[in-house]
């Protein structure tokens, strides 16, 4: 346990050591996140400022102001959201290409952060994260479809239902039986993608995804006392902004602007946990001497 | 044997009679309604084989100038026949059977083994189905039965039916699940026979329609006395009063009564749990499941509310009690139903307080009994009579009982009132012209049904209050029932109801009737849109000169700043609404104006000391059938603060989303 909190505190070390990793990608999100909500507030402005209806249902939540807006602005709102979906896509695939340079550059711990090395290293592993992530993606998928497959063969259908107690009760297990299994697989990813960048000369990235299996089943509780320590400063953090939030209530231009400022405090921290469960798998690895058989141990 | 079966038949059927004419004079009391179909049923429930097998008698009254020398009955359970009937063919209801379980036989029926007349004549050799609507040879919801005997005017005649039923599996409005029996449209039952001028007829004949998949009811007002043979261990629920309750053995016979309402209802089973509360006298009793029963209060509270503002608002609520069935998860087809002093509503165990369901439903429900039970509209050819108006209703109580803006909905920040949801459902439709409200129930397109008659109409009604005025409008309500309760009103009734009110409050100020209103909002499809397209403010030269007098000449240095302001407004969609508009002036003020909302375009023009900065079309928001509220208001002066405030709101949550995207690599 005492290697465990150790290692924690090491992450986060590590993450406040490499800031301008944890930087390049929080600045990443507040574009993207720009790209997707501008046309949206392009719609607003075309019918907000001259409009007290609109203004009332901006300021407060209005059902009315959301049906208008949905019934004469269909159109626009649904080639917004097709818009959205296809930056979200290169989000995605653009925060694959980063993990490569952010893990080299948490690995790599006594070399200057420098972005032309950053940048070389995003492109140099990004096929093989690439790879990695669709087979993460791939695998979060079977399970989902795997369980709710048995989930909708357990005889769920109300008309054969006794009472909803049960279904109730059997999507709370099965509910259960998912987060195990999904909190499973991310914990493998963690660490799969630090052994894909620490092996680079390997080919084939499975070998890599068993050995890491193997590691993570052989050093289980450690790892799950890490995963479950960066959950729970990830909830703190959902806590304390769910407090601000109430606190500040945007009823002025200044209000809203302290809001959104502190908005982006919480999406950089928030950023920062995500980037938590990556430097703590590192530091974990660099404790276990880079796994267990590695062959990148002699790289350090 | 038989002609000994015959006999003790006769005997049983001259009781009831020699009972039926005792009780109304007895009564003292002047029957509620005119009573002309009246039944005692006699049955028994096979819960093994989930049949129904029963002895009815019925007495008929002819009420028209002419004899009648054939009954029609609607046998609605034969809608469940088999896939062929056109209640099966309609719409998707079908997928209810196979949803349930394919392999199984679900299907559910009834046949009459004899009907005869008072003189013992067997009539059921001569029936025959009959398909008004379609023609559809395999449909057998309507039989025709002729007479050996015409049925005089004025003269009363009763008649003794044998049936047997298998009770289909949970179909829309009725059948058993498990233990659970909620039998609605169970028995045979007359339909209208209609005399010339009732409803608009012109000429005397039975209006009974088939059995659709959309639309309901329409029956004669009458007296129920049911006898209901259950095991001991099933609980009871009907419509009326529990007159007795005799155990003999393994079966308990549950007898209730009920005068002056057109239909009868009854559910059981063995795990219902009982609740009750009292309202000036009327026992109200909720049957629900062990599941449901954190439910009860709402039930109750919400249902008090409803007989609080009907009470005051409509009338009197005349019967001695109401049934309230809550349904098991396995039942829920059958709940949201309403049936004399007997209703039904859908909960789930632990629902959030601010999913207001179980308030919604009962609510809506218990307007029935004044929308469809005391004031008998047909429902299957003007359905907005009955669901538009309940829905009207039905937004009325639950915003005063549960506030406007949370009436539907209030959870996680989340609030809707039911004027709202009435507009999301409606203008949400694809095609919310495709169909007027007063479209027959059968006719309304595929998803329209709903939009349209419970919807829209309820939108406007509301917008026909805000045009009338509140006053009017209650006054308008509380009319119609008292002339109309306990008889078959029409559309037409209802419409002479309000021209004769606005007339007598409000002179010519809307013309010389309303009919220009329901032409547009209940016989057309057209939509209302109207919308303040600018606002323009030119500064205007005073007069200058000797412009009162020989003396005072005014001067350029003395003229103060004039403006002409002008307020374009649009019409941009066909309906024609008279239509308030307020403009305000820099100075704070403000005016009230009115424009009859019938031209495309229409510009106000002010001359004023004072600019208007605003103007805002509707300001009491008298119009909720105007379909886009957005366009309502304009100011000169545009007011960033609202979009900045959704913009960075969804700014944020683009933000959290896409970080939460990072879950999946």
């Amino acid at each position: 346990m005492k290697t465990v909190i150790s290692t924690y505190l090491s992450g986060i070390r590590l993450l406040f050591f490499r800031w301008k990793a944890w930087g390049v990608v929080f600045l990443c999100n507040l574009i993207f996140a720009l790209l997707i909500a501008r046309p949206f507030g392009a719609l607003l402005d075309s019918l907000g400022p001259h409009r007290e209806t609109a203004l009332k249902g901006l300021m407060n939540f209005d059902s009315d102001f959301i049906v208008d807006l949905g019934n004469n602005f269909g159109s626009e709102i649904g080639m917004i959201l097709s818009q959205a979906s296809i930056f979200a896509g290169l989000y995605l695939l653009l925060n694959i290409f980063l993990s490569g340079g952010i893990i080299e550059s948490y690995v790599h711990l006594f070399e200057p952060f420098k972005f032309s090395k950053f940048w070389a290293n995003c492109s140099k592993h990004f096929w093989r994260m690439l790879r990695l992530a669709l087979y993460f993606i791939t695998t979060q998928i079977v399970v989902a479809v795997v369980l709710f497959m048995i989930y909708s063969n357990l005889g769920l259908s109300p008309f054969e239902l006794e009472s909803e107690g049960i279904l109730i009760r059997k999507t709370q297990i099965m509910g259960a039986i998912f987060v195990i299994l999904i909190a499973w697989v991310d914990m493998v990813n963690e660490y799969a993608k630090i052994q894909v960048v620490i092996q680079s000369d390997r080919k084939w990235i499975l070998p890599i995804l068993i050995d890491t299996k193997f590691f993570c089943l052989k050093n289980f509780f450690s790892i799950l006392c890490l995963f479950l320590l960066c959950t729970a400063t990830f909830l703190g953090l959902l806590g304390v902004y769910a407090m601000l939030n109430n606190i500040f209530t945007m009823e002025s231009m200044s209000s809203i602007v302290i809001a959104l400022l502190v908005g982006q405090v919480y999406i950089l921290f928030r950023v920062g946990v995500r980037l938590l469960f990556t430097s703590t798998a590192i530091d974990y690895l660099r404790i276990k001497g880079w796994g267990a058989d590695t062959k990148a141990s002699n790289l350090f | 044997m038989a002609y000994v079966c015959l006999l003790y038949e006769m005997r049983i059927f001259s009781y009831f009679f020699i009972f039926f004419a005792l009780s109304q004079i007895v009564n003292g009391q002047a029957p509620l309604s005119p009573r002309i179909a009246n039944y005692t049923i006699d049955l028994t429930l096979d819960v093994e084989n989930k049949q129904i097998d029963a002895i009815q008698e019925v007495v008929w009254k002819n009420i028209s100038s002419g004899p009648v020398n054939e009954l029609q009955f609607h046998l609605y359970y034969n809608a469940f026949k088999n896939s062929e009937s056109t209640f099966m063919k309609e719409g998707s209801l079908g997928g209810g059977l196979s949803s349930q379980d394919s392999n199984d036989c679900n299907w559910g029926w009834i046949e009459i083994q004899s009907l005869m007349d008072s003189a013992g004549v067997e009539l059921i050799s001569g029936a025959k189905y009959l398909q008004p609507e379609d023609d559809n040879t395999s449909d057998q919801t309507v039989l025709s039965v002729p007479l050996s005997t015409p049925v005089q005017p004025g003269e009363s005649a009763s008649f003794q039916v044998k049936w047997h039923s298998q009770i289909p599996k949970t179909m829309p409005r009725t059948g058993y699940n498990k233990d659970y029996y909620f039998m609605a449209q169970w028995f045979p039952k007359l339909g209208v026979y209609e005399p010339i001028g009732l409803r608009g007829a012109t000429e005397d004949g039975w209006n009974c329609h088939q059995y659709h998949a959309r639309g309901e009811y329409y029956s004669d007002f009458g007296s129920y006395d049911v006898s209901i043979n259950v095991p001991s261990d099933f609980v009871v629920g009907a419509s009326g009063e529990l007159a007795s309750k005799i155990e003999k053995g393994k079966t308990t016979t549950w007898r209730y009564t009920l005068d002056d309402v057109i239909d009868f209802a009854w559910t059981t089973s063995p795990k219902f749990e009982e609740f009750h509360r009292q309202w000036k006298g009327v026992d109200i009793r909720l049957l629900t499941y062990p599941e449901h029963v954190d439910c009860a209060p709402r039930y109750f509270d919400a249902v008090m509310a409803a007989f609080e503002y009907l009470d005051e608002h409509i009338g009197t609520y005349p019967y001695s009690t109401l049934t309230i069935v809550d349904t098991p998860i396995h039942g829920m087809f059958t709940g949201g139903m309403e049936y004399p002093t007997f209703v039904s509503s859908v909960s789930f165990c632990s629902l959030p307080e601010g999913i207001r369901t179980p308030e919604t439903l009962v609510v809506h429900e218990f307007v029935h009994q004044y929308f469809m039970q005391m004031i008998a509209t047909h429902e299957v050819e003007e359905p907005w009579l009955d669901e538009g108006f309940t829905t009207y209703f039905e937004g009325k109580i639950l915003d005063s009982y549960l506030g406007a803006d949370q009436s539907t909905v209030k959870v996680l920040g989340l609030q809707i009132g039911n004027e709202s949801f009435n507009r999301a459902e409606f203008f949400n439709n694809p095609n919310p012209q495709i169909a007027p409200s007063s479209t027959k129930s059968y006719n309304y397109p595929e998803g329209s049904y709903g939009n349209i008659a419970y919807n829209k109409t309820a939108l406007w009604l509301n917008t026909l209050e805000g045009i009338i005025g509140e006053e009017s409008m209650r006054e308008v309500m509380k009319t119609y029932f008292e002339t109309w309760k306990f008889k078959h009103p029409c559309g037409q009734d209802f419409i002479d109801v309000v021209n004769r009110i606005v007339a007598k409050n409000h002179g010519d100020t809307f013309g010389p009737n309303m009919d220009w209103f329901f032409d547009q909002a209940l016989y057309g499809t057209d939509l209302c849109d109207y919308a303040v397209k600018g606002i323009s403010n030119t500064e205007t030269m005073n007069a200058r000169g000797f412009i009162e007098d020989f003396e005072n000449c005014i001067t350029e240095e003395e003229e103060q700043e004039q403006y002409n302001s002008e307020v374009s407004v649009h019409r941009l969609e066909g309906m024609q609404l008279p239509i308030e508009i307020e403009l305000f002036f820099e100075d704070g003020s403000s005016d009230l104006k009115f424009w009859d909302g019938k031209a495309r375009i229409h510009v106000f023009t002010v001359l004023s000391n004072q600019k208007v900065v605003k103007a805002v079309l509707d300001p009491r928001g008298k119009l909720p059938i105007d379909k886009n509220w957005l366009n309502n208001s304009y100011a000169v002066e545009p007011d960033h603060t609202g979009v900045r405030y959704y913009f960075s709101k969804f700014f944020l949550a683009t933000q959290r989303a896409l970080e939460s995207l990072m879950v999946f690599i």
